[in-house]
């Protein structure tokens, strides 16, 4: 019941201020319910002529997703043993929510995206839906007259919608029918594969697991930590017009509970790569728009600095970081730990192999973007 | 025997009886003699409740930071004996454990809590001035003397109980709470789990050393059971018969519907092992969090770790081992700590030439009591670099990095040890045959512990270095109501 409630709600773009804005818009089925396009971000707004102010993640495979946490033992000691104790979980690129239902709200208010101007507009629109009657059978016949509830109540459909449906997590990859026996990689994506688990050389699995849990939980390639990765400033972003505007993530300014925690700033929280290869905009600020493009940022981030930043010999050679926060950058786990002039732990070939790897991870249903122009 | 048995049972019938309106949580009145507990030999069921990394003056005294937030265990040492010279055996958490149940002492990876590879513990024969004692050869992480699993020769305590005819259960807080993680609802070990799996198992690592929180699907539950606090994994002796394993090594609360777990074993004295061994989770032993309950400050499931939720597990389960027959009958809590917080000495710091680099040394004091010896697997004193962090990662350790000279961009992390022991911690013990406000001056350590409890079970011989003629066991100074 409430998780039909939550796929009428999800495609129904009368929820927005323009009206022709559903969740599903920016969460396209089709793209595995991430992003129809290879738009670093994506338009919104009551005339859909505002943008957002990062990259769209898709929506598969978030059942896992643990509540935010950065549980730290008590004495010093053991805190630098496990020092690999990063703050974990949440929802979305800073992790400020622990769960769907309550992230709903954001984009629903958001004037970037489907911009109600606060939830007496959702109450309303949902009033008009086709779906009031048995939103209001669902939640009690008073419901839509009490505007937070009803937002609150949304949300718990929405969340329902995307915990339950199976199209959320098909598992239905070529990966997956490996893991199962029913398949095997070619030549090519073995070659990656072994590259993207070499501790010494990619080290992708130690952010992106591999594994089965041993319970039999497919892995959904991601930890669910928080890093620093120093990914370039995008001039595509209209907010990065402004010189002074920096998305810190983790420490804000849309994240507004961590803004003191100084070592945070710059940390977003490591993505699935489940459908990674039909994506067209990567990393949290849609800076690449090629799979290629963005392994070969991760291998060539210290070797060739230059190519990715445009000062990289001044005092802020990360330049969507403030100088204040460029140690913060991850320089701990390879591959992130080479040096200028360094040989680059893989070669455009092995780029391929590792991306070839990468799409065995694409579902069965899930077509790419169209390229960008 | 059976009809000593039978004499048993209807005694504690009757003292149930007499106990039943006082509902009161001190034990209950021993006036029926069949129940008295003459000798420590007359105790037939321990129940030893292992908590994490505080100091004595934490826990007991008053003027530390956090000495506040442990009141019931500060009222439960002046029900039973307080023993303020009570020390750990070694720095981190695993080689304690070890040394309670085995009277082993640290390897260079038990020292570590073994977050390297799970490896074997190579067998290079027995120490030359302790035959009882297990030297390590090079285990699969290279270390000389290290490795954290011992071969199948090394018997531990549970083995003496198995021998004497005595039942016993280690019951770990989490363990199997989620099977993806932990592989395992009873006796859960990392190859074990990696095995399910299907990994491989030369590769092996120990994933509980973080505590889980959970997803709010429920595909993910929250889990907290750290495998470094369970001490009988650590022993192929026990782990090589995996059905041997799992009557014994079991959650204090099964995640299933079962009901089973400690507080179901504690409903009567049939049920009840005579030694239980409680391992809390990474939050109730006080591991994680600072117990101040601020925000981002706790444990992975909100509360606020630290001894304020040490108190908060003592509050729950010790009013339930009290309350059950098997204690009221003849039965010992043993409370302790497997080390201090290791804040006892202050670090230092040093700088490179250029003032990049700031070498900063945690000083492990590692005092000790008794004796006690290194054993043939580490040196004291000894230096190790832990890591090398950029200075920004290091404010989230809590180094105030504001203070820094600017020129600092990485920080060296190293630990010296001084001494063997874990320090001072103190310990509490609870029993009829224990008159409260009891107070010991005594000095005890793990293996005084390990000895106490084969003599009281009467096992026979010492294991390990509780095989020490200048350790002493527990005394007239701590079962001081023992009747005549």
């Amino acid at each position: 019941m409430l998780a039909e409630l939550g796929r009428l709600a999800f495609f129904d773009p009368s929820l927005s201020a323009s009206g022709r804005q559903s969740c599903a818009s920016c969460h396209d089925p089709a793209h595995a319910y991430g992003p129809p396009n290879a738009l670093a971000v994506q338009p919104g707004g009551p005339d859909l002529g505002r943008y957002g102010g990062r990259a769209v993640p898709a929506l598969r495979y978030l059942r896992r997703v643990p509540i935010w946490t950065h549980t730290q033992p008590g004495t010093f000691k053991e805190r630098v043993e496990i020092g690999d104790n990063m703050p974990s979980g949440g929802y979305t690129w800073d992790g400020r929510f622990d769960r769907p239902a309550t992230q709903a709200a954001f984009p629903l208010l958001n004037a970037d995206e489907m911009a109600n101007a606060d939830a007496a507009a959702v109450a309303a629109r949902l009033a008009r839906s086709r779906y009031a009657a048995r939103f209001r059978e669902a939640f009690g016949t008073d419901i839509l007259s009490r505007p937070d509830d009803a937002l609150a109540a949304l949300g718990q459909a929405l969340e329902r919608f995307q915990f339950d449906d199976p199209s959320f997590q098909p598992f239905d990859s070529k990966f997956d029918r490996v893991l199962d026996g029913k398949a095997g990689f070619s030549e090519q994506e073995a070659r990656g594969y072994a590259l993207f688990v070499d501790e010494q050389r990619g080290n992708c699995a130690s952010c992106h697991p591999v594994d089965k849990g041993a319970n039999g939980a497919r892995p959904v390639f991601t930890d669910y930590n928080f890093q620093t990765l120093g990914v370039p400033r995008n001039a595509e972003i209209p907010a990065n017009a402004d010189p002074h505007y920096y998305d810190l993530g983790l420490c804000g300014p849309l994240r507004r509970d961590k803004r003191d925690e100084k070592s945070y700033c710059g940390m977003f929280r490591t993505p699935t790569l489940r459908n990674v290869a039909i994506r067209g905009a990567f990393f949290h600020n849609g800076r690449f728009h090629t799979l290629t493009d963005a392994l070969r940022f991760y291998v060539q981030r210290d070797t060739n600095p230059e190519k990715w930043y445009p000062h990289p010999d001044g005092p802020q050679p990360f330049d969507d970081l403030p100088v204040e926060y460029q140690g913060n950058v991850d320089r701990r786990n390879a591959p992130m730990t080479n040096h200028r002039g360094g040989k680059p732990v893989w070669n455009d070939a092995e780029i391929a192999d590792v991306a070839a790897f990468l799409g065995t991870l694409t579902d069965a249903d899930a077509r790419p973007v169209p390229r960008a122009p | 025997m059976s009809r000593k048995i039978k004499g048993a049972a209807l005694a504690t019938a009757v003292a149930l009886g007499l106990c039943a309106g006082l509902g009161a949580l001190v034990a209950c009145s021993d006036d029926n003699h069949d129940d008295a507990i003459r000798t420590q030999q007359d105790i037939k069921h321990v129940f030893v409740i292992t908590l994490e990394n505080k100091d004595f003056e934490e826990s007991f005294g008053t003027d530390k930071p956090a000495s506040g937030q442990d009141t019931f265990l500060k009222q439960l040492a002046t029900q039973g004996a307080l023993l303020t010279e009570y020390f750990g055996t070694g720095h981190v958490s695993l080689d304690n454990y070890i040394a309670m149940m085995s009277g082993q002492p640290s390897t260079v990876d038990t020292e570590t809590d073994c977050f390297g590879l799970w490896s074997d513990i190579v067998d290079d024969g027995n120490d030359e001035t302790n035959a009882k004692v297990l030297k390590a050869g090079t285990d699969a992480n290279g270390h000389a003397g290290g490795g954290c699993v011992y071969p199948a020769r090394v018997k531990t305590f549970a083995h003496q109980l198995d021998a004497q005819g005595y039942s016993w259960k280690g019951y770990m807080g989490d363990m199997g709470n989620d099977l993806n993680r932990d592989g395992t609802m009873t006796c859960s070990f990392p190859t074990r789990t990696d095995l399910l799996a299907h990994k491989d198992i030369s590769k092996t690592k120990d994933l509980t050393q973080n505590a889980q929180a959970a997803a709010a699907s429920s595909d993910v539950k929250e889990d907290q059971y750290a495998t470094r606090h369970n001490p009988f994994v650590y022993f192929h002796s026990i782990i090589d018969d995996t059905d041997y394993c799992d009557a014994h090594v079991v959650p204090l609360t099964y995640p299933d519907a079962s009901g089973k777990g400690l507080e179901a074993d504690l409903k009567s004295i049939d049920t009840t092992p005579n030694f239980v061994f409680v391992t809390p989770n990474l939050c109730d032993d006080g591991h994680d969090g600072d117990g101040t309950g601020a925000a981002g400050k706790g444990c992975k499931n909100g509360a606020p770790g630290g001894l304020a939720s040490i108190d908060a597990f003592l509050q729950k389960w010790i009013p339930l081992i009290m309350a059950s027959p098997a204690y009221q009958k003849d039965g010992l809590i043993i409370i302790n700590f497997d080390e201090s917080n290791a804040s006892s000495s202050p670090m230092t710091t040093t700088f490179n030439s250029d003032y990049s680099q700031m070498n900063l040394t945690i000083n492990l004091q590692g005092d000790s009591c008794c004796k006690q010896q290194a054993g043939p697997n580490v040196k004291r004193p000894d230096d190790q670099v832990l890591t090398t962090l950029p200075v920004a990662f290091a404010s989230t350790l809590g180094i105030d990095t504001s203070k820094l000279p600017p020129s600092v961009k990485v920080i060296q992390i190293g630990m010296h040890y001084v001494g063997v022991g874990g320090d001072r911690t103190g310990a509490v013990l609870l029993s009829k045959a224990i008159k409260p406000g009891t107070v010991s001056y005594t000095g005890y350590n793990h293996y005084s512990l390990l000895k106490s409890l084969e003599d009281i079970f009467e096992t026979g011989e010492y294991l390990g270095y509780a095989d020490d003629e200048a350790l002493l066991p527990f005394g007239d100074d701590v079962f001081t109501n023992l009747k005549k």
